[in-house]
């Protein structure tokens, strides 16, 4: 995929917008989002060689990805590689998009809000309940996209959940399983 | 759904002429004797070494041609434009995976999981943590300088349980440090604070 521009292609119309939404659900800002975007993209490029396809679908391979991208950015750490600053995303923006980037980045505002009340968990229970919950991943995508084995992600999202109860915010709340 | 479809094709044609740009070229004919001339794996590690790591002792960040992501089952590594490399050692299955990735890009890495009933002494130390360590990232990674690496150094990397009835759950900390030798197995003597190995 990383030297293959028509698997590229493919790829990339296939999990375009599944990057906006995960990139769109944590930051409020259209030309962040969009640096954002295509640093996930050219991330994968660069890491297009770790994908092994017997470990799970290529979307939880990516979310681990932008999981890395975002946090990347968050700590504001360099990632100018010559190839991100190539396909540095905010000057690729005319107004439509800019526009659309914003009503996308609106429509994920509870989306974020959950993610915010969840900050107050534990970094190793907060990721399993951010994939599971707010990013609609199985257990085993969420596992993957984590590194961690399965059976490890579900006694840390039990243990969130478990701490949710402890938690009476109505934002976490609507996070528990229906029984 | 509002889609920026002027931007998704925009960036599309910039990464597909990006992809372009990577496509292997092809390998040149060389002599049959250079096949034989080492070993497959010392020769990738010997490249892989002078690409990433440079001239030894040189007392600053080594620049590196792009940042390298991996994410496998039970580790994260991540090289940064500066040298900087940053680990996360998740889950004890990540130890041999993460060891082969790490000499794969030239660093002679050893990666091993907290043994409680190992009586080895502690190897010698050959760059001491402090120096070795760039610090710890927000969700716990360990951070280090390749730059400090000496080139008859080992990289040692141990994993300790937080919890010893759920090994896989995460780590309490994650030793690195430059060592001499390598070791059989290795203990953290001091689990409940930040390791100093001897």
């Amino acid at each position: 995929m990383g030297r293959d521009p028509a698997l590229f292609e493919r790829f990339y119309e296939a999990h375009f917008d599944a990057v906006l939404r995960y990139v769109t659900r944590r930051c409020t800002d259209p030309y962040t989002a969009a640096d954002l975007t295509a640093d996930v993209f050219v991330a994968a490029i660069e890491a297009a060689h770790t994908y092994r396809p017997e470990r799970g679908a290529p979307l939880a391979w990516l979310y681990g990805i932008a999981a890395n991208v975002v946090a990347g950015h968050r700590r504001r750490a360099a990632r100018e590689s010559v190839a991100s600053r190539k396909a540095g995303g905010r000057r690729l923006l005319d107004d439509a998009d800019i526009a659309a980037f914003e009503a996308r980045i609106d429509a994920e505002r509870a989306a974020r809000e959950v993610l915010t009340r969840m900050a107050t968990l534990p970094d190793r229970l907060r990721a399993v309940l951010e994939l599971v919950a707010v990013d609609g991943l199985t257990v085993e995508a969420a596992a993957q996209v984590l590194g961690i084995r399965p059976a490890t992600a579900r006694v840390r999202l039990h243990r969130a959940r478990k701490q949710i109860r402890l938690d009476p915010s109505p934002a976490l709340l609507a996070l528990e399983p229906r029984s | 759904m509002n889609a920026p479809t002027g931007f998704r094709d925009r960036l599309r044609t910039e990464l597909v002429e990006l992809v372009e740009g990577r496509r292997p070229e092809p390998a040149p004919r060389r002599h049959r004797a250079w096949r034989f001339a080492l070993p497959v794996g010392v020769t990738a590690a010997a490249a892989a070494a002078a690409l990433w790591i440079g001239t030894p002792h040189e007392n600053r960040e080594r620049p590196v041609p792009t940042p390298v992501v991996v994410n496998e089952v039970g580790f994260r590594l991540e090289i940064e434009p500066d040298g900087i490399v940053e680990v996360a050692l998740q889950d004890p299955a990540g130890a041999k995976g993460l060891e082969r990735k790490l000499n794969e890009l030239g660093f002679r890495a050893v990666v091993m999981v907290d043994d409680r009933g190992c009586t080895e002494p502690a190897p010698q130390i050959a760059v001491p943590a402090e120096t070795l360590l760039a610090g710890i990232g927000d969700h716990g990674e360990t951070r280090f300088r390749t730059s400090v690496l000496p080139p008859d150094a080992y990289l040692l990397i141990v994993y300790a349980a937080e919890d010893d009835q759920y090994p896989s759950d995460g780590p309490s900390m994650t030793l690195i440090a430059a060592v001499k030798t390598v070791p059989g197995c290795y203990k953290i003597n001091n689990p409940a604070g930040f390791p100093t190995p001897r």
